[in-house]
């Protein structure tokens, strides 16, 4: 889990200083019109529309991220309202379990009846909030997806016409493999995943046999294993192909510039300066694009992420207080039902770094 | 791949579940130490059989229709660049000979097409010339383009502006 947020925020951070760092080079109309054919800022923005996502083609990252932070901060009062009322009517529950389990400790009447009644007035307040979290984290997924499939393409073209034609086309094939793959492992296993591991986890609440806890911790195990390894393999492939494609894209240019050295002098001339209009052009296209596509990104993710992560919060504190008042099994309950909104947060932040990271790939590559 | 992964977390969650429900309602002593025994047998088979089934040439054919399919998606990623940069070398090579037919007192609109030679690479092809042409302006103008852009008189095409 830990590995996964880390991943997420490292992505950002490059991508936000490869941004201040690309030089920005005036294109000529040709190779403008000639690349305008590659890449529909329109047709962009309407599939960005359409997963969720707001952002306007061309416009740049410093105001990308500002409008997010607007929005984000417009949206999270309502978000902290929702989290709030989830985490105080969980904290009153646990409180009243912690008091009555320690009156009848005083008592030394046992009543096993007090933990159980816990356990359901706990299941019963979160069922809708872990329901519709799930929710949430699966559409993400479905619209990352479906943005991918209009932006990667011609991230791939613009990055293809800058002469990295192999790492254009290892970088697509990867991030759409592993997109599909977090798509299917979603629906059938990741999210029966964590079901299963709320289903445990109640379980060992109510019943406290060692073994239902152990058996949610294995699959809380299984369900952040997976997604470690999914984001570990993806940025480790695309950092080690992109290196091997890199350099088979750079032998490749430098057998082109041979040739065109041996071109006559005049045909020369021409053929070097529309390779160089054509990389210069290409590499500011290339730029806006991966402006639009993160800004669009990350404005699908803003909503989702805030709400699992502030219902999180909610949770974990809920739990914390009343594990601090009456340490008991309702209490953490509780914690383990946050855990399943962080693996639901992994799973969201995971697609969003799928793509984020293939964006950044590209663009480190014009240099070729 | 997906349903193998599936098939065996379920199978591995599955029998782990069973094995603590068991527990739960065996009696202690010496049967609940067996069950205890058998069930960690079980959860074991149930964590080992997928893997020793698992299709070795499952993977490798996955591997070779991943390696095909990114090699035919670089192939349509060399194409649309090379049009683009074909594009332009016809642009400038248009401007060119427009500029070179200025100096020589030519007012002409020119079109250049280009094509692959034999390194790959994409050179000034033909090009078709449209003014109002004097005498002896047509020939200067081939001997320019033969000579700067390598494009041979069966190539060029000297047009009058209305046509």
């Amino acid at each position: 889990m830990r590995a996964v947020f880390r991943g997420v925020l490292v992505t950002l951070f490059a991508a936000v200083l490869l941004f201040f760092l690309i030089p920005r080079v005036q294109a000529t109309e040709a190779a403008e019109d000639a690349l305008g054919d590659l890449v529909d800022g329109d047709a962009l923005e309407e599939a960005g529309r359409d997963s969720g996502g707001s952002a306007t083609f061309g416009e740049s990252l410093e105001d990308g991220i500002a409008r997010i932070l607007d929005m984000g901060s417009n949206l999270l009062p309502g978000l902290l309202k929702d989290a709030a009322r989830s985490g105080v009517l969980l904290l009153v529950i646990l409180l009243f379990c912690g008091i009555a389990e320690t009156v009848q400790e005083a008592s030394g009447s046992p009543m096993p009846a007090v933990p159980l009644a816990g356990v359901l007035a706990t299941a019963a307040v979160s069922v809708s909030d872990i329901h519709a979290m799930v929710a949430m984290g699966r559409d993400v997924v479905s619209d990352m997806r479906r943005f991918a499939d209009v932006l990667l393409p011609a991230s791939a073209a613009v990055t293809a016409a800058t002469g990295a034609v192999t790492g254009a086309a290892l970088r697509q094939m990867a991030a759409v493999l592993c997109s599909d793959l977090l798509l299917d492992l979603m629906d059938g296993l990741l999210v029966p995943l964590v079901y299963g591991y709320i289903a445990a986890a109640v379980a060992w609440a109510a019943a406290g046999n060692e073994g239902l806890n152990r058996m949610a911790e294995f699959l809380k195990w299984a369900a952040t294993a997976i997604l470690t390894l999914i984001a570990t393999g993806y940025v480790g492939y695309l950092t080690a192909a992109s290196g091997i494609a890199g350099a088979a894209d750079a032998a490749a240019v430098k057998a082109t510039r041979f040739a065109i050295s041996g071109a006559i002098p005049v045909v020369g001339g021409i053929l070097s300066d529309a390779a160089e209009t054509v990389l210069a052009s290409a590499g500011v296209l290339q730029g806006t694009v991966g402006v639009f596509g993160m800004v669009t990104v990350l404005s699908i993710c803003v909503v989702p992420v805030l709400s699992l992560f502030l219902h999180y919060l909610a949770y974990r504190l809920a739990s914390t207080l009343a594990a601090a008042a009456h340490p008991g099994r309702v209490a953490d309950l509780a914690g383990k039902l946050s855990n399943a909104f962080a693996l639901m947060l992994g799973i969201t932040g995971l697609s969003a770094l799928l793509l984020l990271a293939a964006l950044v790939s590209a663009i480190t590559a014009i240099s070729v | 791949m997906m349903s193998f992964l599936r098939d065996w977390l379920l199978g591995v969650t599955g029998a782990a579940l069973a094995l603590a429900v068991l527990k739960t309602l065996v009696p202690r002593g010496s049967v609940s130490k067996v069950c205890a025994l058998a069930g960690g047998l079980a959860v074991l088979f149930a964590a080992l059989q997928p893997i020793v089934s698992l299709d070795g040439d499952l993977m490798a054919e996955a591997a070779a229709a991943y390696q095909a399919q990114r090699e035919e998606y670089q192939e349509k990623l060399q194409e649309s660049r090379d049009a683009v940069l074909g594009t332009v070398i016809e642009s400038r090579a248009a401007a060119y000979v427009a500029d070179k037919a200025a100096e020589m007192g030519i007012s002409c609109q020119a079109e250049v097409t280009v094509s692959d030679d034999e390194n790959g690479v994409p050179v000034p092809w033909a090009v078709s010339a449209w003014a109002d042409w004097e005498p002896g302006q047509q020939e200067a103008l081939g001997e320019m383009l033969e000579r700067d852009l390598g494009i041979p008189p069966q190539r060029q095409s000297f047009m009058e502006r209305d046509e």
